[in-house]
């Protein structure tokens, strides 16, 4: 008796979704999207947001993640984080950090994130300038430590900007 | 008149009740400082929405370490934790540099003398945050400090967390990593809680991480180090979040209680004045009229 009443409740739901053509379409479409989730410390840019796909600067290089792929847990380099949602495209600049992902989700957590628009070319070829000139003449290991990374940062920026130094 | 009112006052005095005029002093000393304690409170009430705001980033911040499932511990139910690990453990105390801020101070270090207490057998090393911390610690359980951070800039930054957990990782073979803060739980409470995070060992001793692929996948263990100095950095700057949060609504209280106070006492010595002034008067009528009638 059960399993006939069931089996005539699904067949009765699948009616349903034929004769409402909006349902059958929404219901793929949300198959195809991918939860995203992407946060500094002092911002909060995404959270379990539907998007289409999202590019990611890993450590091995630059790789695009949809909805399906692997569980991956990558240590990220300072790049640029691609966001394509409905047919836009948003970037941002990011410092290290980490993104994980799973078949429904990526969460990406960074220490800095600000959106691509907002780095000032001048500016970035001018710490570059500061930089290379302050490891040049660095008089501890410290010091040379804090340049090279200044340097490291500029480059990243440059190179997301697409500028030449 | 001016001479009788002195002299009255004088005779007053020496019967040892407060002068008129000193307790007028008391009432207008007592209304500034209710003033002072009413404008603190507003200025709290107003830092207090950009912490709560900063909470919330921080916790979407932290989303991905929920998967982890850290153990917090309320210090109250500290009785249900049987042990620490084995080998050094470090604890991350967060307080603040300010007082007049309740009791949020006094909670953590308590909560870190009762753990100190408990444990004493164990390897236990405490780094402190903030300047209040760092003084109370100092007396309950100096022999367990062992670096403070104080006169800090607010808001903390995550660079702040950073620092901190790499002077945590300088410590030598470390079994487990503590962050002991005041968890916010609203306007009127917040709860002294220790949240222990242990090491990834390796991807084999935590389930979640075992599922996941690194990147870059030759170097797995490095991965694995790195994002166990985030986890912590992350953590601390969690902590230092929900700490700052649960120390703004405290002096918020505090500073409110402080104004009905002031403004009781102000009620109270306000009747005394009254009565001291009517009795002055009264004592200079019955010398007037005692005058006037040795004159008949």
């Amino acid at each position: 008796g059960e399993s006939r009443s069931s089996g005539g409740m699904w067949a009765l739901r699948r009616v349903a979704h034929s004769s409402s053509g909006t349902t059958v379409r929404r219901f793929s479409e949300a198959a195809t999207k991918l939860s995203f989730s992407f946060a500094a410390p002092h911002t909060s840019l995404y959270y379990k947001e539907a998007v289409d796909s999202v590019t990611l600067p890993g450590a091995s290089g630059e790789y695009g993640v949809t909805a399906g792929h692997s569980r991956i847990v990558d240590e990220l380099k300072p790049g640029v984080v691609s966001v394509v949602q409905g047919g836009t495209t948003t970037k941002y600049f990011v410092s290290g950090g980490f993104a994980f992902t799973d078949p429904e989700s990526t969460d990406v957590s960074v220490a800095e994130a600000v959106a691509l628009d907002d780095l000032d070319e001048a500016k970035v070829k001018a710490a570059y300038a500061t930089a290379t000139s302050a490891l040049a003449s660095a008089a501890d290991d410290d010091a040379k430590a804090a340049a090279a990374i200044q340097v490291d940062a500029a480059k990243a920026m440059a190179s997301a900007l697409g500028v030449a130094l | 008149m001016m001479m009788s009112r002195t002299m009255a006052a004088a005779r007053v005095t020496r019967r040892g009740f407060a002068t008129e005029k000193e307790i007028a002093m008391r009432i207008s000393a007592t209304k500034n400082i209710k003033k002072i304690t009413s404008s603190m409170k507003m200025v709290s009430a107003s830092k207090l929405r950009g912490d709560q705001n900063r909470l919330e980033i921080s916790k979407i911040f932290c989303g991905w370490t929920s998967a982890l499932e850290a153990p917090s511990t309320a210090f109250e139910d500290l009785g249900t934790l049987e042990s620490l690990p084995e080998k050094k453990n470090v604890v991350v105390a967060i307080t603040s540099d300010k007082g007049l801020c309740g009791g949020v101070n006094s909670a953590i270090a308590r909560g870190l003398r009762t753990l100190v207490r408990k444990f004493d057998s164990a390897d236990l090393s405490v780094v402190c945050v903030g300047e209040k911390g760092r003084s109370q610690m100092r007396r309950m359980i100096g022999k367990k400090l062992d670096t403070c951070y104080t006169e800090l800039s607010l808001p903390f930054s995550f660079g702040l967390a950073s620092a901190v957990a790499s002077r945590v990782f300088d410590f030598e073979d470390i079994g487990a990593i503590h962050v002991a803060y005041n968890k916010f739980k609203s306007a009127i409470a917040y709860v002294p809680t220790l949240t222990t995070l242990s090491p990834f060992e390796d991807a084999g001793d935590n389930e979640t991480l075992q599922t996941y692929e690194f990147d870059p996948p030759e170097s797995k263990d490095a991965v694995l180090a790195n994002l166990y100095e985030y986890y912590v950095a992350s953590q601390i700057y969690y902590g230092m979040m929900e700490g700052a949060t649960s120390e703004q609504s405290s002096r918020m209280q505090a500073m409110e209680n402080a104004s009905k106070n002031a403004g009781e006492l102000i009620d109270k010595l306000t009747l005394l004045y009254n009565r001291a002034r009517q009795a002055r008067i009264t004592t200079e009528l019955i010398e007037i009229i005692s005058g006037a009638s040795a004159l008949d």
